[in-house]
């Protein structure tokens, strides 16, 4: 693709994000107007559902954005230079996730302004409600943007050299970066110990919220665990793909050499096929496992998604879905996975099946799995939901082009083939940096703490209101853990003593 | 209104900050029976409930059919549903069951609905963000949306019950057990120096003193010699869904056919 038709396809682009974000707004506009009686959920036993399309792309987004970002992490942790790519691309896609996810929610939200107040003053951790906020917001948005940052600096530093609307901020952002084998050893260091802390904080949002879409009263263990487990592969599906399928596009728009490369791209598309697969077979069991429950409410769930229901044709499609994607991936596995087309294609189609998959576990329940005997229902968004969902995923999009241009996602600097040497030990750079860990780590544990209402009245207001924000900037500054390492100023002069091994050095230029 | 007098206002036994619970009213356990030998599915508990806590008629056809707001409703069990009560298939009223281990309590995010030390579970309009997440877990589904902003005959709410707040679009609303009314007895009776009688408390909500034949009972499950204790321990009394665990206080009375 040329320069001028790619800066004409980018420009079509965001009109088109702009058009979308214009009509999402009009539609939020009218539900603030009316309420949210102009979408198409009801009152749940009156033949409706209260949790729709918003809640359903919060989970696809933030269950795909998770698993993007944690193969970041686990790329950078046990990759080495060969996969570093993954985490180049996923961070920015992770980041991207996540601002739709918390859009979704807040489109979903009664009271919008009240939730902002109320979640931040009086937030409850026994509700899985807790984590999804706290740790969405400062682990997931907040630690991505900084660890991203982080890994890339060496080449913002390099972009900063070059004339352009975004030099200052590059050059800011990349400020002090000289390439020294000191700060090398150090970006080495943060980005394997960020990565490190990053898996354990991501899975607690991503268990909370399979929590969240599946567990309900009434449902049997086996049931339940295995609604579980399907929606985390359907997540892991769901954020593999879409890590393919956006190296896909950065390969298409920016070159070969900003794309995944081989070796990753056929890792990629190894576990993917892995867990497609797994997520056509979670899904046929929870299926079987429903219609032979004794609970009548799990048939019932059961029998609308296979048969009676009007989304039947739905789950078909899911597994056709999954199933296609599972035998297309296959195919390529004989030949190493080297056709890129065929295996983002593939990754595609997980997309789709692992939305209708999220669709089917959030509503079907709801329209036909009551414990009473209420009326079965149906949920058909309305074109204003629509708009409205539209404009969250233009919205998130369109964040991520500046993004692109800021922190382009071709690298400038060759990634690291050769080991770093071990600088003299900095004690007041450590100092510095476990003070800010344990004191992150002690305000997130007095805000959870006090958010809990510990040894006091279930009924009464945490002891300190705004202790959930306390937990939430506790985990902010334990995110910044990393850059305060990296970033505190050299005060003494370094040598060189060892080399480090290479599985430590991550995303370590030469 | 702070979040602390909100929930003040709607609980009987939590009172304003700083001022100690006296020790015989938390001695409550406020429950209900139902006996569907008496009722008549005549809606009348209904209405009343509607009335009295100011559940305001939806405006638009389309909202009244499809969005409805009730406290107390009479459950026609659908023939293609295959989820079975202990009731049979014959209709029933199903308000609040007030559990004692409310699901709705468990997952709210924001503390806005509570169960009480006199076993109601109270919802806190001002704290409600909207989530709906406790309509979710409800095994029952007895808390409704408000998806709209409350329209009264004639955009005029003065006919509304003082004793109860209006509830804004965008908040869950559910059954209180009257507890504005049980309150005005309890705080009667302890400024009187007496204590709480269940002749005064039997048809006290709205719902128990409308019904024409008398088929809500409501009273003490703590007072173990209260005509609402004796109909819990009938052999004819089931609480539904009773298997889930939540142990809800309103007890059914079967019919003996």
């Amino acid at each position: 693709m040329t320069g001028k038709s790619s800066s004409l396809w980018m420009v079509a682009l965001t009109a088109m994000l702009v058009a979308l974000v214009a009509a999402g707004v009009y539609g939020y506009a009218q539900q603030l107007l009316h309420g949210d009686v102009v979408t198409g959920m009801r009152t749940i036993g009156a033949g409706g559902v209260v949790w729709g399309l918003y809640i359903v792309m919060d989970g696809f987004f933030l269950g795909a954005g998770i698993v993007v970002m944690l193969s970041a992490c686990l790329a950078r942790l046990f990759g080495g230079p060969r996969l570093e790519p993954v985490a180049r691309i996923a961070m920015p896609v992770a980041i991207t996730c996540f601002l739709g996810a918390g859009l979704s929610v807040l489109a979903d939200q009664g009271r919008p302004l009240a939730a902002f107040r109320a979640l931040s003053l009086f937030a409850r951790p026994q509700s899985p409600m807790f984590v999804t906020f706290t740790t969405v917001t400062a682990v997931c948005l907040f630690g991505s943007l900084v660890h991203c940052v982080l890994a890339r600096r060496p080449d913002l530093a390099e972009y900063g050299k070059r004339e352009s609307f975004w030099q200052p901020l590059q050059r800011w952002l990349a400020a002090g970066y000289a390439g020294t084998p000191a700060e090398r050893y150090r970006r080495a260091k943060s980005g394997f110990w960020m990565s490190f802390f990053m898996v354990p904080a991501l899975l607690v949002p991503l268990l909370a919220l399979a929590v969240l879409f599946t567990v309900r009263p009434a449902r049997p263990i086996p049931w339940a665990l295995l609604e579980i487990a399907s929606f985390l592969l359907a997540s892991g599906a769901a954020g593999v793909g879409l890590l393919l399928v956006a190296a896909g596009l950065v390969e298409a728009t920016a070159g070969q050499r900003a794309g995944l490369g081989p070796i990753a791209r056929a890792r990629l598309a190894a576990a993917l096929l892995l867990l497609a697969s797994l997520a056509l077979a979670s899904s046929i069991a929870s299926v079987i496992v429903g219609l032979a429950a004794g609970e009548p409410a799990v048939v019932d769930v059961a029998r609308a998604m296979v048969s009676s229901g009007e989304e039947a044709p739905l789950f078909w499609g899911e597994l056709a879905c999954f199933f296609g994607a599972a035998l297309a991936l296959l195919w390529e596995a004989r030949r190493g996975f080297r056709r890129a087309p065929r295996i983002v294609a593939a990754a595609a189609l997980t997309q789709l099946g692992a939305f209708a998959h999220h669709y089917l576990q959030l509503l079907v329940w709801q329209t036909h799995g009551l414990s009473l005997p209420y009326t079965p229902g149906t949920y058909v968004p309305t074109v204003l939901e629509m708009l409205v969902g539209s404009g969250v995923f233009a919205c998130s999009l369109l964040a991520l082009l500046p993004a692109v241009r800021l922190i382009p996602f071709a690298p400038v600097v060759p990634e690291m083939t050769a080991s770093v040497p071990v600088p003299l030990p900095d004690w007041r750079r450590r100092f510095v940096t476990v003070v800010w860990g344990v004191g992150g780590g002690a305000l997130a544990t007095v805000g959870l703490a006090l958010s809990a209402r510990v040894g006091t009245e279930p009924f009464l207001d945490p002891v300190v209101a705004g202790s959930p924000l306390l937990f939430a900037l506790g985990l902010c500054l334990l995110a910044t853990t990393g850059a305060v390492y990296e970033l505190w100023p050299e005060r003494s002069r370094l040598s060189v003593l060892t080399p480090l091994a290479q599985t430590e050095q991550g995303g370590s230029d030469e | 209104m702070g979040a602390a007098q909100a929930a003040g206002a709607l609980t009987a036994t939590v009172a304003n900050a700083g001022e100690p619970v006296p020790a015989q009213r938390t001695l409550h356990r406020w429950g209900m029976a139902i006996d569907l030998d008496r009722c008549t599915r005549c809606q009348a508990c209904v209405v009343a409930c509607a009335a009295e806590n100011n559940v305001p008629p939806l405006g638009s056809e389309k909202a009244v059919l499809t969005r409805p707001i009730h406290w107390m409703e009479i459950l026609v069990p659908d023939a293609e549903s295959s989820a079975v009560t202990e009731l049979g298939r014959e209709p029933f009223p199903v308000p609040c069951m007030h559990c004692d281990r409310p699901e709705c309590v468990k997952v709210c995010p924001v503390g806005a609905t509570q169960r009480s030390d006199d076993g109601i579970v109270s919802q806190i309009w001002d704290r409600c963000i909207g989530c709906r997440y406790c309509m979710v877990a409800c095994p029952y589904s007895r808390r409704y949306f408000n998806w709209t902003a409350p329209a009264w005959p004639g955009g005029d709410p003065s006919s509304a019950n003082p004793d109860v707040a209006l509830r804004p679009a965008g908040v869950v609303e559910k059954c209180t057990l009257c507890h504005h009314r049980i309150r005005t007895v309890v705080e009667h009776a302890r400024l009187d120096g007496e204590s709480v009688t269940d002749e005064v408390v039997r048809w006290l909500p709205a719902c128990a003193s409308a019904c024409p034949p008398h088929a809500i009972t409501f009273g003490d499950l703590a007072d173990p010699h209260s005509e609402l204790a004796a109909l819990a321990r009938d052999a004819r009394a089931v609480r539904l869904l009773d298997r889930l665990g939540t142990e809800p206080k309103v007890f059914y009375l079967r019919t003996r056919r």
